[in-house]
């Protein structure tokens, strides 16, 4: 070939370290550290430039094969889409965590790019949403992608030495590894046409390889789902079509490609190149370079055969291996005999042709075991199961899933803890593996013979039995058939040691928490009548045996003790109000807080917190009412916020009545002046929030009375512990939150006594169930007599509530 | 200071994954490798076997209750990509729903704080965690987040909705904060958050150097500090704590083997940890800040 340089320009200044060729073909871009430019291949002149001036270089770049300068750069963990004619970046992707290696726009989608990165992460970007919309993983950095030229689904990415083509309808799992080069691949290219797939690899060990896909994958092209299992001994094999093994004498020698098939010469080769992806019942056991051996199981339904495959000593062009079954094989002798045929001829003609044999040979044992009747097995009494459903093929994910837990320890509700352990696992120095693969039931295995797990030869990774689940099936099957040989019954004592281990032990820690049951049953909590409970709360505690506490609710008690005032009728009518005591209650609480005893954190501080009078939830702008009476009835439109199963929750609103200490109303002058200003107004919040907690252990211990006092002296009441009331205006329809609605046209009273047909100021009564009601007094008058609504609407009204709400408009 | 409850043998077939009680303390769900569920009732120191829900085609990873104001929902997740809520309707437990879209793996589920209603978050060896939720109508709803966890994520957990500076502040379910917190086999943990209905992630807690295998997002109990516990391969457990904008990590200890459990007490100031050499120690925060050991549980019977 002879090359004569047409023309040469230098542009020192770009230090351009990536290049593109722009969709209108006639132009290059050169993009570098510095800056972004346009090279005119006519003219060979800069005809654009973009000035970077990044700190970062660009790593990669690909036009856009849709719009004349526009381009794709990677540099670092982003990607840049950027404009050359305006001189801008008009998008940025981000999203990889390392190195953005190569990237690729999609020849039929203007919106989809690829990005592959050393993170083991293929991204899809849409270019419309910024964002990725499919990423692909790998384990190994990802060096290189290209789309398929003819089908827009399928790309391909180098990780090192292998390629894994992906399609992007398939989910997330690559279709297809191949194990093309020994080390990393420089270079990598689709073929154009579409009667042959081919691949282009260029590598670092200095070979050239074009792979051809075979049919299945040229059927993705065309079907959105192709049955890639449909022949498992053609399917989608990497056929190293022609090897150069070196690019010196070969690269343009047409001849020399044709007629020169480069076997493997190693055994080595072999089961480097061996692909066993996509075998659905097949098992590679062992691959053992040293004595080129190959063991592998083949398990169909209750079919069973494990296979030894042995490597001449010097393995070359001409010698084909040998198959050996193994003793665990369930097969009868004649199919072991077809079976053997059928893998010695394959052998013998991929051998013929230099090819790789071991792949195939696999392959096509598969699909004969398969296809052997299922009668054709001896009942040899073997352990081995039933049972062969292999949820899902791919030994590969199961280094991915973490090492099975056999022990555990989990608090739950109010201080249970529940424990389950296996001691009968004993690992002794070993760490504990990490992944299922590695999964082992290291203590039986030893104790008991090796063929526990039917495979002797490697007791150590029985990740495949653990999808088979032949250990579980093994159990279950010797229990039910009962038909145990001497072999089995010694396993059996196994099961048996294996099962006793099978217990959860519920431990009570509560006393180990700084919440105690006896008091939370015990406390009472008057806030019109501090000194008494803090005198009752003081003996509580003394009774269970918290001698700090019963201090602490005894200084209360003299604290908020009206009698010990400093100055009668003065600003500080109690110690608590004067700013010593504050700063005492306050210590004190802190003194808790730190201890991290909530329960009295949370007792102290309801304890203290303000009395407000309980009808203000429920106050509206009723002060300015108007006299005028609408005909309709009341129309109340209960919602409750949250409903169904939840009643439980919000039982306050009923528990009311009954708490321990009910707030009895009490005259004005007698009513004592409840708070501590200065102590708790600050910290709302947090003393909130205390009482919240207090009140959810109290719940799941079902003390719903002393749950319903403590929320009752929450400051913010959430609004999900409240009924709302709707309000429907008769006027105009709406639904509306206040009692009056505000549109001037229909600015009447909504509730309306279904009595005297008045309107309602001050107590009011209604029905939860047909929301009619009216004046207490009118409504109570009413009920002592009959049951149904006064409206006559049918609803029984005291049956279907158990009271009436009482609300103050 | 600890005494047995319940010694409770739970006839499974094969080893157990996980055990956790309901809300009052009165019912235990268990979850083994022979692919089952079983929920027993533990009352007064009797156990009652009260059903073996059996739907599973691997063994189950995990199991979660729900708060009981949705009624006894339960959800497992399992090696045979699956996340299935049961739910008990007087006693008799049916599949509310199944969830399978991932591409491996479910290794962790966990229940939102009821706050935020019907919710739960699953992990999956695909490197996603799955946000799946209802409005209770039969319809669910699932949003994930893509390559969460290079690898794969082994755990997720919950942080309680109402966060430290801001109890008692919403009044409605769009202001609480949704965040989680996942671990994977990248040896990160990671917190998202739910920003305008998309999941983003907060930021990255780097500290282990191996497989993160349990996070633990302590129970807020308003003290304004929000702590997350995390364990994993490299035998450690880490005690993460917020008190304003960053996180700082404190290794509570380095253990003889593998950790394969952190959990929380109701009011986050004790903790169980389990591992790989079948110990169960429970560590409580002393005065100073530091953490001790209570109690160890492993050779009791």
């Amino acid at each position: 070939m002879h090359v004569s340089y047409t023309n040469s320009v230098e542009f020192k200044d770009l230090q351009a370290t990536a290049l593109g060729i722009d969709c209108n073909k006639n132009s290059v871009i050169l993009a570098g550290r510095k800056s972004i430019a346009v090279v005119d291949l006519e003219k060979t002149e800069i005809v654009q430039k973009f000035v970077r001036n990044s700190k970062c270089d660009v790593s990669a770049l690909h036009c856009s094969p849709f719009e004349s300068q526009v381009c794709a750069i990677a540099t670092v963990q982003k990607a840049e889409i950027c404009e050359l004619n305006s001189c801008r970046v008009r998008q940025t992707l981000k999203g990889h965590t390392r190195t953005i290696n190569d990237l690729a726009w999609s020849p039929e989608n203007p919106n989809r790019i690829a990005t592959c990165s050393s993170d083991a992460s293929t991204f899809l970007w849409d270019l419309r949403t910024n964002k990725p919309v499919k990423s692909l993983q790998a384990f190994a950095g990802a060096s290189q992608v290209q789309w398929n030229k003819v089908s827009n689904d399928i790309l391909a990415t180098t990780h090192d030495g292998d390629i894994r083509i992906w399609d992007i309808r398939k989910g997330n799992t690559p279709v297809h590894y191949i194990t093309a080069h020994l080390s990393k691949i420089h270079g990598l290219d689709w073929s154009y046409t579409k009667q042959r797939t081919e691949l282009l690899t260029w590598s670092k060990d200095q070979k050239l390889h074009i792979l051809e896909i075979d049919n299945s994958l040229q059927k993705t092209c065309g079907e959105p789902f192709p049955e890639v299992e449909e022949k498992p001994t053609e399917c989608f094999s990497p056929k190293v079509a022609t090897t150069l093994s070196s690019i010196s004498n070969g690269v343009n020698s047409d001849n020399q490609i044709a007629g020169n098939t480069v076997s493997p010469t190693t055994s080595l080769q072999e089961f480097e190149l061996a692909n066993f992806d996509n075998l659905e019942h097949v098992c590679v056991q062992s691959m053992d370079q040293e004595n080129v051996t190959c063991t592998v199981v083949v398990s169909i339904r209750r079919k069973l055969a494990t296979v030894k495959i042995t490597f001449p000593d010097k393995y070359v062009s001409n010698v084909t291996p040998t198959f050996e079954f193994m003793e665990d094989t369930n097969l009868n002798a004649a199919s072991k005999r077809q079976v053997s045929e059928i893998l010695v001829q394959t052998a013998e003609q991929r051998v013929r042709n230099n090819g790789l044999c071991l792949e195939s040979c696999v392959r096509r044992l598969e699909k004969a075991i398969e296809s052997l009747p299922d009668e054709q097995i001896i009942e040899n009494g073997s352990m081995f199961p039933t049972y062969f459903n292999r949820y899902y093929p791919g030994v590969q994910e199961d280094s991915r899933v973490p090492y099975p837990r056999h022990c555990g320890a989990r608090f739950s509700s109010v201080g249970l803890l529940v424990c389950f352990t296996h001691p009968s696992i004993r690992r002794g120095d070993e760490k504990t593996p990490r992944c299922l693969e590695q999964f082992h039931y290291p203590d039986l295995a030893s104790s008991s013979s090796s063929s526990y797990f039917g495979r002797s030869t490697s007791p150590d990774r029985i990740f495949n039995l653990y999808q088979n689940d032949p250990w579980i099936m093994s159990t279950s099957r010797m229990r039910t058939k009962s038909r145990l040989t001497t072999e089995g019954s010694s396993h059996k004592k196994t099961i048996d040691g294996f099962k006793k281990t099978q217990t959860v032990v519920i431990y009570n820690m509560v006393s180990a928490l700084s919440v105690n049951r006896q008091l939370a049953e015990q406390y009472i909590l008057d806030r019109y009548n501090l000194p008494r409970t803090c005198s009752h709360n003081a003996q509580a505690a003394a009774n269970v045996g918290r001698r700090d506490l019963f201090q602490a609710w005894s200084v209360l008690g003299v604290a908020v003790d009206t009698s010990f005032a400093l100055d009668k009728g003065g600003d500080y009518s109690r110690w608590s109000d004067h700013p010593m005591g504050v700063s005492m209650i306050k210590s004190l609480l802190e003194h808790y807080l730190k201890l991290g005893d909530i329960q009295t954190v949370a007792m102290i501080s309801a304890a203290l917190s303000p009395v407000s009078p309980p009808q203000t939830t429920f106050q509206d702008d009723c002060s300015q009412s108007t006299v005028d009476t609408p005909e309709q009835h009341l129309s109340l439109n209960l919602s409750r916020v949250k409903r169904s199963n939840s009643l439980e929750e919000f039982s306050w609103p009923e528990n009311e009545g009954k708490t321990t200490i009910s707030e009895k109303p009490i005259p004005e002058n007698d009513r004592v002046k409840v708070t501590v200003p200065g102590v708790l107004d600050g910290d709302n919040k947090l003393y909130d929030a205390i009482k919240l907690t207090y009140a959810e252990v109290l719940y799941r211990w079902e003390l719903l009375r002393q749950r319903a006092v403590i929320l009752k002296s929450l400051k913010n009441i959430p609004s999900t512990y409240m009924f709302e009331f709707n309000y429907r205006c008769p006027f105009c329809g709406e639904t509306t939150r206040s009692i009056k609605h505000k549109e001037p046209k229909c600015l009447k009273r909504l509730l309306t006594c279904s009595i005297c047909q008045l309107d309602v100021r001050g107590l009011a009564s209604y029905c939860i169930e047909c929301g009619h009601g009216g004046h207490s007094q009118h409504i109570e008058d009413w009920f002592k007599t009959r049951f149904k609504c006064p409206t006559g609407c049918d609803c029984e009204c005291l049956l279907n509530s158990t009271a009436l709400e009482k609300v103050i408009v | 200071m600890v005494s047995v409850l319940n010694t409770i043998d739970t006839t499974h077939e094969d080893m157990i994954h996980d055990a956790q009680m309901d809300y009052y303390g009165t019912k235990l769900a268990t979850c083994s490798s022979d692919k089952n569920v079983k929920i027993f009732e533990v009352r007064g120191g009797q156990q009652t076997l009260v059903a073996t829900l059996s739907g599973h085609d691997g063994p189950v990873w995990q199991v979660a209750w729900s708060h009981p104001m949705f009624g006894s929902l339960l959800a497992s997740c399992g090696y045979d990509r699956k996340v299935i809520v049961w739910k008990d309707t007087n006693g008799s437990w049916s599949k509310l729903h199944e969830y399978s879209s991932h591409d491996s793996s479910i290794n962790s589920v966990s229940w939102a704080p009821h706050e935020l209603g019907i919710m739960l978050a699953c992990a999956s060896s695909d490197g996603s965690i799955s946000i799946i939720s209802t409005t209770g109508d039969g319809a669910w709803d699932s949003k994930k987040i893509n390559n969460a966890h290079t690898i794969g994520c082994n755990t997720v957990s919950w942080a309680p909705a109402l966060t430290p500076n801001s109890v008692l502040g919403g009044q409605n379910q769009e202001s609480y904060v949704k965040r989680i917190v996942s671990g994977g086999c990248d040896n990160n943990v990671r917190i998202w958050r739910q920003h305008d209905g998309e999941w983003e992630e907060e930021c990255k807690l780097d500290g282990h150097s191996d497989w993160v295998r349990d996070v633990a997002w302590a129970p807020s109990i308003g003290i304004g500090k929000d702590m997350i516990a995390s364990c994993g391969q490299d035998c450690r457990v880490l005690i993460w704590t917020n008190e304003g904008d960053s996180w700082t990590s404190t290794t509570l200890n380095t253990f003889s083997d593998v950790v394969w459990h952190v959990s929380w007490s109701m009011m986050g100031n004790m903790l169980a940890v389990s591992g790989g050499d079948n110990k169960v120690s429970v560590w409580k925060q002393e005065l100073n800040g530091g953490w001790a050991s209570v109690s160890d549980m492993s050779d009791r019977d």
